[in-house]
């Protein structure tokens, strides 16, 4: 008890060094009167003697300075000892070594590796300046809820804000680019003049937009380069600012190019004014053009109290909006949690769940030391003897603990340097600018700090019961006495930690799989097998008119079905599967206007027998018809079974009912089955067909073939070619491939989630195993004496193997009441799968009971093989 | 053995402290009187040089420290030799027997040889 007294009081000092020099203090001025009070009793004139006093001890700050040199050299000292006994004790075991610090690097590298993913995305600033006050502005359907912006309310926002000091807008833009080699596509931003000013962007030489470039009656047809593009395209030309590039038919002059890697997306290859106040159309409220808003806060504001004042000027204005954003207020979050904020809950759990990993390696690692530390007791024991105290030995043993942690994470560094860029790539986050996702000061803090916490977690127990065992008992038996029992008490802890915490991570990662099969298997509500898609956006001097669209895409369709193999060819605006982007309106029963005017369904436009050939179900009705596809014909729509569910009683027959929509009632003649509209995960959305002729934008081919869908992609070029050479296709695939990276991030996330399950798995059975095997070692004197009694070789076997499954029982069960509370974290993650689904809990409890079997059994067989004549002797 | 003459100073310095506290527990004041005490004057250790001494043999657990009141009634704070200081002293004790016979015969010898 003594030592714990000393233990406390040491640990006080170390950490008030206040108080204990303060206490310091005081001791030495006591020291000092008592010397004066001597020299007066000696005789001395109190003056004098207080005097001589002070003067015989020195000055109190070079007494203290010498105490707290003591101090540090003592440290010091003690510290550079325990390092060098540290050292020493793991060379002399080198397999020990070896196997603890692969264990730590694989663990401590696995969460470098994710950790530096979620802190380039989530925690550092973005790489603009004052970027922490850059925000997303956006309009809210509901509270909570983003839904972009448009011309005509970035221009309400830019001219009533009192919060912001600068806005920008930038609608998404692709052109023909032609005359410079092929015809090619491109993508770029219309921006607004202050977008670069406003991430602190400047063009790399040329200039920025101005004010001037972006009113009524300026010149729109300028541009500013990427820098990639222009080098590969421009061929790093300084000479290019002045010259002119043909987009889609139309002369642009280049006025800038930007520095490297300015952009975040890089993609983005030209920029060029919005021309919003050119154009009437663009200044409408409702999404005719539509944008994202960027705005940087005034230094000190606040987002939300300027979300709060911009959705009172919205109110006031609302007579300004269509009739469904009645209620829609404005939204302002930061720029970071709009671009990643998505990503957080994935993130999170990926880190989490390596960190269980890590925490099952520091469990088998403390199991390894308590079995290092058992075979030494001797040895400490006799160190006890000859003087040290019980603080020391556990210090030592700590020392040894941090030195291994602080190895092992070196080791883990150099891991995580190997895996972070094959993980990047693997997440796809690998397609981002100018954020580096790599081991920067932050992430090599997080090893750090990783390591010494780890060191600490497995070394603490182990420490503590080093400086445990009773001196006399343990030099006589050598580690087999009750002590042992205290130990084998603690490696079945720590093994059923283990083994529970395992369990928690099979069963997250078993209901996620299960929920993700569940849907992706689910009907799509189209055809993958045996189709070719690709895309095309026209070329302004094709385009100008809706009858050249219409032509255009007819033409397109005849070319395609003149292709031997092809079954049948069709358009579509956006192909299901797409991910978020979509066209989306309010629509409502003509002959049943309501009141709460939220209900939005996507819109596509498409070309007759585009359900045939996508092999989705027609249930109702008719197809449409070329007779449909007039501009002034009578306007009619095909509506998705989610539609008919919303609108109509069940034995209600659509066909003929009116819905409204943009303003107009479309007469329903066909109803088709639910095709899955932006993920596997989300249910079916609400979706509307319409002729091409009412919705002529860019276009998304698909053709059914019985050919393998890659052999028909020259072909199809050509087929294209035939309508215009100048027209360039774009994201030509199959179907199948199409459907599959929507599916790409879950994927992703799924098999770096089954990896840690199986690394989990593989840690226990590893840790079962060592404690099993260690622990029939220290048994075998036992052993020889039951096999010398008469017991059977079975006999022995199930005597390890009751013992071995006792403790991955108790593991089990307390596993499976923690994953009963951590899936209860998942509840929306997880689709048509329940949170206790029995099959899941059931497959997780065999695997582990079977592979627990397993590394028990392997060391029951051993002992089972003991001569007893030599186990009896072997003492 | 010392490594250098600061060495032999502080282990000597060590000793006499756990000496002057073998009977019973005293401040710090009360140690330096003490040793000079039992020196007859001999050994004055420097005030200063008390504290740094007492701060590590507390570190090495051979003595332990507890505030109390001194004889004139103030707050004062009490050293008391432990078991393992006790053990230390003996050993120390013993080794330092030996080390003086082994120079006194030493300087014995010279003189004898010198006759």
């Amino acid at each position: 008890m003594n030592w714990l007294l000393g233990l406390t009081t040491r640990l006080r000092r170390a950490f008030s060094r206040r108080r204990f020099e303060a206490e310091m203090a005081e001791e030495m001025r006591h020291h000092i009167e008592a010397e004066t009070e001597r020299r007066i009793a000696t005789g001395e004139d109190p003056a004098t003697a207080r005097r001589r006093a002070a003067a015989a001890f020195g000055s109190l700050d070079a007494r203290t300075e010498e105490v707290r040199e003591a101090r540090l050299g003592t440290w010091l000292e003690q510290f550079w000892q325990d390092l060098r006994f540290a050292a020493r004790s793991l060379r002399k075991s080198p397999g020990f070594t070896a196997v603890a610090i692969l264990t730590l690097a694989l663990g401590i590298g696995a969460n470098t590796a994710i950790f530096s993913v979620v802190s380039s995305l989530l925690l550092n600033p973005l790489p603009y300046t004052d970027s922490e006050r850059i925000m997303v502005i956006d309009e809210a359907p509901f509270p909570g809820g983003t839904g972009g912006s448009c011309g005509g309310t970035f221009l309400e926002w830019q001219d009533n804000n009192i919060h912001f000091e600068s806005m920008a807008a930038i609608h998404a833009m692709s052109h023909t680019m032609i005359g410079r080699g092929d015809p090619q596509m491109i993508n770029g931003w219309e921006v607004t003049p202050q977008y670069l000013s406003l991430f602190g962007l400047r063009p790399a030489f040329g200039r920025d937009f101005r004010p001037e470039d972006d009113i009524a009656g300026a010149n729109e047809n300028i541009v500013i380069l990427s820098h990639r593009f222009w080098q590969e395209a421009f061929n790093s030309d300084r000479g290019v600012i002045g010259d002119f590039v043909n987009f889609d038919g139309e002369g642009y002059e280049v006025i800038g190019v930007l520095e490297p890697d300015a952009l975040l997306d890089p993609n983005i290859q030209f920029l060029s004014p919005t021309g919003i106040l050119n154009d009437e159309s663009k200044q409408t409220r409702n999404y005719h053009y539509v944008t994202t808003t960027f705005a940087k806060l005034a230094p000190g504001a606040n987002p939300d109290t300027a979300a709060a004042q911009l959705t009172t000027v919205k109110q006031g204005l609302n007579h300004l909006y269509p009739d469904r954003k009645k209620d829609w207020t404005v939204a302002v979050t930061s720029m970071q949690e709009s671009m990643f904020g998505g990503a957080r809950q994935s993130l999170n759990l990926l880190l989490w769940s390596v960190g269980v990993v890590l925490l099952i390696a520091c469990a088998n690692v403390a199991n390894l030391l308590l079995a290092k530390t058992a075979s030494r007791s001797g040895e400490l024991a006799l160190r006890l003897a000859l003087g040290a105290t019980k603080g020391r030995i556990i210090r030592q043993m700590l020392t040894e603990s941090l030195l291994l942690a602080v190895l092992g994470g070196a080791a883990g560094i150099a891991v995580a340097a190997i895996t972070i860029n094959p993980l990047v790539v693997f997440a796809g986050v690998d397609n981002l600018q100018r954020i580096n996702i790599g081991l920067d000061g932050g992430v090599l803090t997080f090893a750090l700090a990783a390591s010494l916490l780890t060191g600490l977690f497995f070394g603490l127990l182990p420490a503590l019961r080093a400086a445990g065992p009773n001196v006399g008992e343990a030099i006589k038996d050598g580690g087999r006495s009750s002590s042992a029992g205290k130990r084998r008490r603690l490696q079945s802890i720590l093994i059923i930690a283990e083994t529970s915490l395992t369990v928690v991570l099979l069963v997250v990662a078993g209901l996620l799989m299960r929920s993700f099969l569940y849907a992706a298997n689910e009907n799509l509500g189209f055809d993958t097998n045996g189709a070719l898609t690709f895309r095309l956006n026209q070329n302004g001097d094709t385009a100008q008119t809706v009858e050249n669209r219409l032509q255009f895409a007819d033409q397109v369709l005849a070319e395609l079905h003149t292709i031997p193999g092809v079954e049948s060819a069709a358009f579509i605006s956006n192909m299901p599967l797409n991910g978020n982007r979509f066209f989306g309106d309010s629509i409502q029963r003509t002959d049943r206007i309501e009141d709460d005017n939220n209900i939005v369904a996507g819109f596509d436009a498409v070309s007759p027998g585009y359900f045939a050939t996508m092999r989705t179900p027609l249930l109702r009705g008719r197809d449409l018809t070329p007779a449909d596809n007039q501009v002034d014909a009578p306007k009619v729509m095909i509506v998705n079974q989610a539609v008919i569910d919303r609108f109509f009683a069940a034995n209600e027959d659509p066909l003929g009912y009116h819905i409204q929509f943009k303003g107009e009632p479309h007469e329903i003649v066909g109803v088709v089955a639910d095709a899955r509209r932006f993920t596997v995960d989300g249910g079916p959305f609400r979706q509307v067909y319409l002729p091409l002729a009412h919705f002529p934008w860019s276009t998304h081919y698909v053709l059914r073939t019985q050919l393998p869908p890659e052999s028909l992609a020259t072909a199809v070029r050509q087929a294209v070619q035939n309508v215009n050479p100048n027209q360039p296709i774009h994201q030509l695939r199959t179907l199948e491939n199409m459907a599959n990276e929507t599916l790409s991030f879950r994927t992703m996330m799924l098999t770096l989630l089954s990896l840690f399950a199986g690394a989990a798995l593989l840690l226990a059975c590893v840790g079962i195993y060592g404690v099993m095997a260690y622990s029939v070692n220290q048994r075998t004197r036992e052993m020889g004496i039951r096999l010398a009694l008469g017991a059977a070789t079975r006999d022995i076997i199930n005597l390890i193997l009751r013992d071995g499954m006792k403790v991955i029982g108790w593991g089990l069960l307390i596993g499976v009441i923690g994953a009963a509370f951590a899936t209860q974290l998942l509840e929306n993650q997880l689709y048509a799968v329940e949170e206790f689904d029995p099959a899941t809990f059931t497959s997780v409890a065999i695997i582990l009971l079977l592979v627990g079997a397993l590394a028990c059994f392997l060391p029951a067989r051993r002992a089972s093989k003991v001569d007893p004549m030599t186990s009896l002797r072997s003492e | 053995m010392a490594k250098d003459k600061s060495d032999l100073l502080q282990g000597t310095l060590d000793m006499l402290i756990l000496k002057a506290l073998q009977l019973q527990p005293m401040h710090g004041f009360g140690i330096s009187v003490r040793i000079r005490q039992i020196s007859d004057e001999v050994l004055r250790v420097e005030q200063g040089s008390l504290y740094p001494a007492l701060y590590r043999l507390e570190e090495q657990g051979w003595i332990t420290s507890a505030w109390g009141v001194s004889e004139n009634n103030r707050r004062a704070k009490f050293y008391e030799i432990t078991k393992l200081g006790r053990k230390q002293l003996a050993a120390e004790t013993a080794n330092w027997e030996r080390l003086s016979i082994a120079v006194n015969q030493i300087l014995n010898t010279k003189l004898k040889d010198l006759a």
